[in-house]
């Protein structure tokens, strides 16, 4: 058990490797497209600052703590497509036959798939978190070290979110709609402060849209620590992580059956 | 540890080792003859939802959908031996694609086993994926953007080959297929001749010990369907792999492989070395003779198949009429100028087997 | 959720579209509803706590319903200009030349096409989440609504027409996707689409007003909810002489490429 996992950690950094030095091929390509995604994202610095010099706080936030928000979703999101970059075509290959290739290589096909190819304009998402974070938090190593930890848990929630989803097409015809639904809600409710959603809207944050455990609690323990809420969010990492692997595996063996039914619609 | 205990373990251990003796039997038995592959009575039936055409069919199917199965694969049974090349032919929709996936550990069977070098595909798939190596039709193994030596090192990487071997390897590889020049060309640059080269040498990579081919020569010019067909054969000659080839072309047939197993609608319809096809199944010469004037072939008893001005095309069922009465009339019809006596190309009677086969309505299925 | 179904079921053929373009469509139109619902949680928060009916001259009501017109705007885009972007890539647009017609009034034409449905769904759909978020718009007048509509369809043009300038670089970048974006975080910003630039400082106002983006937006969500015949015949005018501009450039930037596609043999 132990041995698979090292195996499928060193999978993970070949792979990291192999997709940097393919991506550094179009060079051009890369700067100008996480330069591009750095300047996209600052847009949203302008409206909250226009925002909160309106008014004081919005749901119990002030422009720091939105900016602080915004950095780990920023980076989750961008280690989440950076590492995991073929996550969203799961049900594209699903519906092409292209997993194929993958179940006839030895390695796990699930960490296979998703670390095979790295989404470009992520490494400036990725940046952007970082040097938001900085800029807002200064030199602080301690809430930094904290920072990189929530955004390695977030990548892994926001994945295996996506995983999930995506998995449904084993089942139904085509799920790339509701996925990209699922990405939407999930970047777009990470980024609004928390106390503006109240009722069943909270409850769907703490659970099927887990932006809670992505961005919320984390931003939260950033700002004042606490071991029971951070050990809250890792469990929940692992928990997702496991419900995606489930659901995955549970989808391929109907794969492997070959009664993917096929809405004649 | 107390003796009962330390017994049970020991039995245990000895039925675990049994068990996995059992499924090796193969290579404890030796001798020549070695089956590397053992099918019996595979058998594969999909469900698939069926829809009644128009609007009502379409809101009946989500509340009460009908399910049709199909019958792709139906009692199929074979042996491969070890280092044959094997031919796998049959019309599309025969059942080929389901079989090889079913072989491959990608696709589950209904019933019946197989036995792949000794592993169970759909159990043991991944202990299995290290000693086969696939080239299937469109699906590439080689990443697109790059050159083939990154795809090379990232599959060495995948197989868990040794990098003194693995860099040995390739350069091996690179002079077998002559693909030196090749290794830095980002592989869609390169033309479709150079990228199957590059297919099955990164397939090979691992040495594995049988390869699935699935149409390798296809789309293919004929000097370098020649040159692929040779790189086969050598693969085999000199690393001993064992060759699963699927496809249409008779010239591959021919040249490559010694056995030829065809099944059509999911059954096998034909298991028997090519020698033997042609001379079993279809005892039919051709004869293109040319004469200096125009001949009469009528009332001769000649089974002519096309005569235009000079020319005859006469046909001979050598196990029922005899070739040399047959000659002897020919010749007496005139002047013979030229002569030409062929056998039935491999295709031909390739389509016959087909036709010969069980009948029963075609199906469009998975393959 | 089975009555649903059967419904987008009956949907499906009767439009007889492919299921990829069914769900776009639907997804699109979820996520119209979504957005606007973060933005009432949004603003009520905000006005909550400013304790004031009133921002930037904007009641909570007014807001909302200027954000769905901007939402309006910018969702009711073609994807066309990716499609440019291919064909130029591709060497595709060497084929289109020898057509007898224009590529850029092709484009136009094939925009309007498809924008008629986009437009109207979205309208629906955003007349239902108006109503349902903040009730009946204060101050509307129906008489109003003919010219709202003309300036809200100004402002898709102008879109359309900056959007197919920003493709037909494609001539002369190899990767262009960088300037969409700018570009439509340029609208989000100064384009006044995430909140009225009345709540900007006085001095980026004036900025904003002289750049083309506010006539895409804002000017038209503006009149929806603050109509005055005076402010639409000023207003619009400018939005025409914007479309003049974008029109003109466009056409200009794709002769020019055409000419560069010629010289250099495609």
């Amino acid at each position: 058990m132990l041995m698979e996992a090292k195996k499928s950690l060193k999978l993970m950094l070949y792979y990291f490797k192999f997709n940097i030095s393919s991506v550094m091929e179009y060079r051009v390509g890369f700067i100008v497209q996480s330069f591009g995604m750095i300047l996209n994202n600052s847009a949203f610095i302008f409206f909250w600052w226009i925002l909160f010099n309106n008014v004081n706080t919005i749901g119990g936030y002030n422009f720091q703590d939105e900016m602080l928000l915004w950095a780990v979703m920023s980076t989750s999101f961008g280690l989440c497509f950076v590492t995991f970059g073929n996550v969203n075509s799961i049900t594209k290959m699903i519906l092409n036959g292209e997993l194929d290739t993958y179940l006839l290589q030895p390695k796990d096909p699930l960490l296979n798939i998703l670390c095979s190819k790295t989404v470009v304009s992520a490494w400036g998402d990725t940046m952007y978190g970082i040097i938001l974070f900085l800029l807002m938090k200064g030199l602080d190593l301690k809430a930094f070290l904290l920072f990189l930890l929530f955004c390695i848990t977030g990548a892994l929630i926001f994945s295996s979110v996506l995983v999930f989803f995506h998995a449904l097409s084993f089942y139904t015809s085509n799920t790339e709609g509701l996925t990209q639904l699922v990405t939407e809600f999930l970047i777009s409710f990470s980024i609004y402060p928390e106390g503006i959603f109240k009722g069943v809207v909270k409850f769907i944050l703490y659970t099927i849209i887990p932006a809670a455990f992505i961005v919320y609690i984390p931003a939260g323990i950033i700002r004042q620590f606490s071991m029971l809420r951070l050990v809250e969010v890792f469990g929940v990492a692992i928990l997702w992580i496991i419900i995606a692997y489930a659901m995955f595996y549970r989808g391929l063996k109907k794969y492997e059956s070959g009664n993917l039914i096929v809405n004649k619609l | 540890m107390s003796l009962s205990f330390e017994i049970c373990l020991r039995a245990l251990f000895f039925l675990g080792m049994w068990n996995k003796m059992e499924s090796r039997r193969c290579f404890i038995q030796g001798g020549d003859y070695m089956s590397i592959i053992k099918v019996q009575d595979l058998c594969k039936t999909f469900k698939v939802k069926t829809k009644e055409a128009g609007l009502k069919g379409s809101v009946k199917s989500i509340f009460s959908p009908n399910f049709r199965e199909i019958q792709a694969v139906n009692n199929i049974s074979l042996e491969v031996e070890k280092g044959e090349i094997l031919a796998f032919i049959g019309p599309n929709g025969a059942g080929k694609s389901t079989t090889i996936k079913m072989m491959t550990g990608i696709l589950y069977p209904t019933s019946g086993s197989i036995e792949v070098l000794g592993f169970n595909p759909s159990k043991e798939r991944k202990q299995l994926s290290y000693k086969i190596g696939t080239v299937f039709g469109q699906k590439s193994q080689l990443w697109f953007h790059l050159p083939p030596l990154d795809s090379f090192n990232l599959l060495g990487h995948i197989y868990d080959i040794d990098n003194e071997k693995l860099k040995k390897r390739i350069e091996l590889l690179k002079e077998i297929f002559e693909i030196g020049d090749l290794m830095d060309i980002p592989v869609r640059k390169l033309s479709l001749g150079q990228r199957i080269r590059c297919e099955i040498a990164a397939s090979i990579l691992h040495e594995p010990e049988i390869i699935f081919l699935d149409e390798p020569t296809i789309g293919l010019d004929v000097v370098v369907k020649q040159k692929i067909r040779e790189l086969i054969l050598k693969l085999n000659k000199e690393e001993k792999t064992t060759i699963f080839l699927t496809s249409h072309d008779s010239g591959d047939i021919e040249q490559l492989c010694k056995r030829a197993i065809i099944i059509n609608h999911g059954e096998v319809v034909l298991n028997e070395a090519i020698k033997n096809m042609r001379r079993n199944y279809l005892s039919k010469k051709i004869i293109d003779i040319k004469y200096n004037e125009t001949v009469n072939g009528e009332n001769k008893n000649l089974n002519i198949i096309k005569g235009k001005g000079n020319a005859l095309k006469v046909q001979v069922e050598t196990s029922k009429e005899n070739i040399d009465e047959v000659l002897n009339t020919l010749i007496k019809l005139g002047k013979v100028n030229d002569i030409t006596i062929s056998e039935l190309p491999l295709e031909d009677i390739i389509s016959y087997i087909y036709k010969q086969g069980t009948g029963g309505d075609e199906y469009a299925c998975n393959t | 959720m089975h009555a649903i179904r059967k419904y987008s079921q009956v949907t499906k053929i009767t439009m007889a579209n492919s299921l990829v373009y069914f769900w776009n469509f639907l997804s699109k139109n979820v996520f119209f509803v979504f957005i606007m619902f973060i933005y009432l949680m949004l603003w009520r928060n905000i006005f909550a706590q400013k304790g004031s009916t009133s921002i930037g001259g904007f009641s909570l009501n007014a807001m909302i319903w200027y954000l769905i017109f901007t939402e309006l705007v910018t969702l009711s885009r073609t994807d066309l200009h990716l499609q440019v972007n291919d064909d130029v890539k591709s060497g595709n647009i060497a084929y289109l030349l020898n057509k007898p017609y224009n590529y850029v009034l092709y484009c136009f034409s094939y925009f309007i096409g498809e924008i008629g449905i986009k437009l109207l769904t979205n309208a629906l759909i955003g007349l239902a989440i108006g109503l349902i978020y903040a009730g009946i718009l204060q101050n509307f007048r129906l008489v109003h609504l003919p010219f709202i509509i003309l300036s809200l369809l100004l402002g898709c043009i102008i879109n359309f027409f900056i959007y197919l300038c920003l493709a037909l670089t494609a001539f002369w970048f190899e990767d262009n996707s960088a300037f969409f974006w700018i570009y439509s975080k340029l609208i989000f910003t100064l384009g006044g689409m995430l909140m009225p630039i009345e709540l900007f400082p006085k001095w980026l106002q004036g900025i904003s007003h002289y750049l083309p983006f506010v006539y895409v937006t804002y000017v038209p969500a503006r009149l929806a909810v603050d109509f005055s015949f005076q402010s639409f015949a000023m207003e619009s005018t400018i939005q025409l002489l914007y479309l003049g501009v974008f029109f003109a450039l466009a056409m200009f930037l794709y002769r020019k490429g055409v000419k560069n596609l010629n010289v250099n043999g495609g």
